[in-house]
């Protein structure tokens, strides 16, 4: 225990998990079942994602002619390549699942709703979440060019066609990705820079802006009602120490701060200094155990160089988007002679207008604020029933794309020869 | 008072344009830094091609996989058919029983490049031929009609 103020104050700026937590959390938000602690999965992906990608860095070479042989090396002649390029790939695909499990626990929680403490405003962490998941999506898709292999380059040929059916813009974009008209030596490079520095740090950003507004909320919605049973029952109490600078003994007297409700119920809470770190400690450690196994167990796949004359039959996109191509397929239909082409709608229109329902929900969800931070609220029943109705028709679709489309994208049983499932991690 | 316009002395109108002339400074700058991203030079494979002597042709027809496209010759006369999907850009492969199929989404084209299944929009586009010293060119970029064809004097019989 420090012994003089400064003491105090300087173990706390020293001591980033002092700061970076309050010093008390309740113990509701530190359940596992009220969040599955699937935002700090993320994060931690993020960071596997980071230091596995770092070392990939010094082995591959972001050329046209090199690209493919660096990754074919690391795959077969690096000490170890393969396993490091494994729990890479492994930790991306995990990375884009945990992201959006985390989407929907929010959503069914109703953790973004607009009513919290004084003060809190959780539709903006919503917001940044959304940016997040975009971002989630662009590492991904970026890092599947990065091996130049068949599946990579027709993949993200499609992909960046996909982008050119946007109206007015769509051509623009696709030659601002591309840096020119074909999938070529400006499109890896672009595509090399995006993912190793502009997307990761723009995720860096943003991941900081997101946890310190959870703090700026008063913490997780599953803790409003904590406080409010404590602020009914408390009476004007001296303050407590319950911030971080009074929990090392460097203020004395009260703020608004220190007496605020957390300050009050020391019984429903935990100290942050070991719990919170503790947990946030073993999810870690599952989430890299997790990945470090699988990247040993499955091997990521390498197909043969990219070659733009030949098209492997199906051509696929990664699995995360395979509910928007299988949704590509089944809208696109034709009346007499004219197309209806399904890429604007399922490829474009669609997507748009999931993300901009998704950011305007938190101002279309009616409920009452006893709904904030609850798992299943019956005010909300309808919207987390349809929300869920067309979440499964996603899961549904991306497993038909995945498992049942073979050669032309007609329907292929798993089991059938020519099916090609394979393909698929 | 309180209603006068607010006075522009020398003071805050210098400052008035320190701080218009940054901002200008600033966004020329960043635009200037965002068009270098867009080049003004492509290094891409030329859209017109010397793809051989007529000869090198066989009756029927011929995939070129560098340029993505089908020759097609029928004795003296030639033709050239984009490979290119017009649905999202994969290469199409030969059909059983003539016209073409796409391996991505299954669009199928005929014979003459019309769209006739599938999501493609639009037929795949005869290119132009003609014959610059002794070897055939095509243009990748032009479109000519489905019969539109060039007829070239062969020495010796098609193989
Ligand atoms: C890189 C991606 C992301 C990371 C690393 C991340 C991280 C976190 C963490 C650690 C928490 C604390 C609670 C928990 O673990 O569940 C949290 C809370 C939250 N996240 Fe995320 N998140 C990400 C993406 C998203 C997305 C896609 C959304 C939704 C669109 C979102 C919305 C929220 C909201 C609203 C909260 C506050 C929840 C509450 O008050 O209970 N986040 N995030
Ligand atoms: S690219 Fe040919 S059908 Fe889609």
């Amino acid at each position: 225990m420090p012994r003089t103020p400064r003491e105090a104050s300087e173990a706390v700026v020293q001591n980033f998990a002092l700061h970076a937590f309050p010093a008390r959390i309740t113990k509701r938000a530190l359940s596992w079942l009220a969040t599955g602690w699937l935002g700090t999965a993320s994060m931690h992906l993020f960071v596997i994602l980071t230091v596995t990608g770092l070392v990939l860095m010094f082995l591959y070479v972001p050329s046209v002619d090199r690209a493919y042989d660096s990754v074919k090396d690391l795959q077969y002649v690096v000490a170890f390549g393969s396993w490091i390029r494994g729990t890479h790939r492994i930790a991306a695909h995990l990375m884009v699942v945990a992201v959006v499990l985390h989407l929907v626990r929010v959503f069914l929680t109703g953790a973004y709703k607009r009513e919290g403490p004084p003060g809190s405003f959780r539709p903006m962490n919503w917001w940044l979440g959304l940016a997040l998941l975009l971002l989630t999506f662009g590492l991904s898709f970026t890092g599947y060019l990065l091996p130049w292999d068949q599946l990579a380059y027709w993949a993200v040929t499609v992909g960046t066609q996909i982008a050119a059916a946007a109206p007015l813009i769509g051509e623009d974009l696709r030659g601002l990705l591309l840096g020119g008209t074909t999938v070529g030596q400006s499109a890896l490079i672009r595509f090399y820079v995006l993912h190793c520095f502009v997307l990761p740090m723009a995720t860096i950003f943003l991941v900081s802006w997101h946890f310190w507004r959870i703090r700026k909320d008063g913490g997780l919605a599953v803790a409003d009602r904590v406080g409010d049973a404590v602020k009914a029952r408390a009476k004007a109490l001296p303050p407590k120490p319950g911030k971080t600078y009074t929990l090392m003994g460097s203020t004395e007297g009260g703020t608004v701060q220190v007496e605020t409700p957390v300050a009050l119920m020391e019984e429903e809470s935990e100290s942050s200094v070991p719990h919170v770190v503790r947990r946030g400690f073993v999810v870690f450690l599952v989430t890299f155990a997790l990945c470090s196994l699988l990247g040993l167990l499955l091997h990521a796949p390498l197909e043969e160089a990219a070659n733009p004359a030949v098209t492997p039959n199906p051509a696929k996109a990664p699995w995360y988007f395979l509910w928007l191509q299988e949704l590509v397929s089944i809208l696109t239909f034709r009346i007499g002679d004219t197309v209806i082409d399904g890429t604007l709608i399922g490829g474009i229109l669609l997507p748009g207008l999931i993300v901009t329902v998704l950011a305007a929900w938190p101002f279309l969800d009616r409920s009452p604020a006893a709904a904030a931070g609850v798992w299943f609220h019956r005010t909300r029943r309808r919207q987390n029933v349809i929300f869920l109705v067309l979440l499964l028709a996603a899961v549904v679709l991306t497993i038909i794309g995945t498992f049942f489309r073979g050669p032309y994208w007609g329907w292929v049983w798993p089991w059938d020869p020519s099916s090609p499932v394979h393909t698929f991690f | 008072m309180k209603d006068d316009p607010p006075e522009t002395t020398r003071r805050n109108l210098l400052w008035k344009s320190v701080v218009a002339g940054t901002g200008l400074g600033l966004l020329a700058t960043a635009l200037a830094w965002a068009r270098s991203l867009s080049p003004k030079v492509l290094y891409e494979p030329p859209t017109k091609r010397r793809i051989g002597p007529p000869g090198r042709f066989p009756e029927g027809r011929t995939f070129l996989s560098e340029e993505r496209i089908f020759v097609l010759r029928q004795g003296n006369a030639y033709r050239a058919i984009s490979a290119v999907c017009t649905h999202l850009g994969c290469t199409v492969g030969e059909a059983d029983g003539g016209g073409y199929h796409c391996p991505c989404h299954g669009s199928f084209f005929s014979e003459t490049g019309t769209n006739e299944a599938g999501p493609a929009p639009r037929p795949l586009p005869w290119l132009p031929l003609t014959v610059t010293g002794g070897a055939l060119v095509v243009d990748l970029e032009g479109e000519v009609g489905p019969d539109h064809r060039l007829e070239v004097a062969v020495e010796g019989k098609p193989q």
